[in-house]
């Protein structure tokens, strides 16, 4: 996950392109993570707990659980990991980049 | 593969075997088929436990990996579970035994035999609760008949609510409307009934908000907190960019 994650954020460094992590873990151990794994990225501290708020109202069952959204904030897919969360990311910033400039052809 | 091995564990929740009843054996060699199914049951909770201490005494990657590897697998267990029901069918020992196979193996022939023998001869059983919460997380054909089976014979509530809370699970992105309908059964027939995993009317409403909010194709519900060094951020902040919502745990 961690190594994967750190590539897919570096490469995309300066996109529209933000990856958001929700964390079930202790304060003090999530700290530890985030300086131990170079985490550049955020994440929502859930109580310290698999059942807190965030997780619970998304009814989260088995960790890691992945959504990806587009640009408008839509939910477009579910639980892909690694390769197949790096073509949905792919497809979504193309998706964003045709639109951005169909409405630049249009406004000139 | 170690990450999928912890978050099975978790999912099973305690390692709790089905107990049955029985008196205390006080000899080495166990008499009946309860104390028989009890030894094997501690056997594997003897080595499930020392496995889990020496993972988590282990302080390396490299050091996780081979204590991985001597993972009690259940299916190196669960031929003699299935002996023992075999040979004692009639003993309620036997449920126990099979019981213990459907939880803990979850494929493989002697699960598939144990499912069989399940649904052949026990499908009434109260003791079935563990099974069908099980089987919320394998959707298969198989299971689909299983938890059809367990909610049209069996008469008790806390299986049958189970069995329709997980079959509703497991039908949540393939048929999302018999889902929904199985959903709102557990909220207004089994609202009040709980298991050990909580109470199902409340994990059904939960279910009902998935299905309904977090499908592909709605918007995103709102997400408010703090992160670790307790900054306020939302998720519309992102609104304009692609987000990927990672929910994770360092297990």
């Amino acid at each position: 996950m961690y190594p994967h994650e750190r590539s897919l954020v570096k490469r995309l460094e300066g996109g529209a392109f933000a990856l958001l992590g929700i964390n079930t873990d202790p304060k003090d151990h999530l700290k530890q993570v985030i300086k131990k794994e170079k985490m550049t990225w955020r994440s929502w501290w859930d109580g310290g707990d698999p059942s807190g708020p965030i997780a619970s109202r998304w009814n989260v069952r088995s960790w890691p659980t992945t959504y990806v959204l587009d640009h408008k904030g839509v939910i477009r897919y579910r639980d892909v990991r690694e390769e197949a969360m790096d073509q949905a990311v792919d497809k979504l910033l193309e998706e964003l980049g045709s639109e951005q400039a169909s409405k630049k052809q249009a406004a000139n | 593969m170690i990450e999928l091995l912890i978050s099975a564990l978790l999912l099973l929740g305690p390692v709790t075997a089905p107990t049955a009843q029985a008196p205390a054996n006080t000899g080495n060699q166990p008499s009946t088929p309860t104390e028989e199914y009890q030894a094997l049951a501690k056997e594997h909770q003897a080595a499930s436990e020392e496995f889990s201490n020496a993972y988590q005494r282990a302080k390396t990657d490299e050091e996780r990996e081979k204590v991985s590897a001597k993972y009690p697998q259940p299916d190196k267990y669960a031929p003699r579970f299935l002996a023992l029901a075999r040979k004692n069918p009639k003993d309620p020992a036997a449920i126990d035994a099979l019981v213990w196979v459907a939880v803990y193996s979850r494929s493989g022939a002697e699960y598939d035999e144990a499912m069989k023998l399940l649904a052949a001869d026990y499908i009434g059983s109260d003791k079935l609760g563990q099974v069908c919460q099980s089987l919320a997380f394998s959707s298969t054909p198989q299971s689909e008949k299983f938890l059809r089976l367990v909610l049209e014979k069996n008469p008790n509530k806390e299986v049958q609510g189970t069995a329709c809370l997980s079959l509703g699970q497991i039908l949540k992105w393939q048929s999302g409307d018999e889902a929904e309908k199985l959903f709102e059964q557990v909220v207004a027939k089994y609202g009040g009934v709980s298991n050990d995993r909580g109470n199902l009317g409340e994990r059904a409403k939960a279910d009902l908000f998935e299905l309904r909010n977090l499908g592909i194709g709605k918007t995103a519900p709102e997400i408010e907190g703090e992160d670790v060094d307790g900054k306020k951020f939302k998720l519309s902040d992102y609104r304009g960019k692609v987000v990927v919502l990672d929910f994770w745990g360092d297990w």
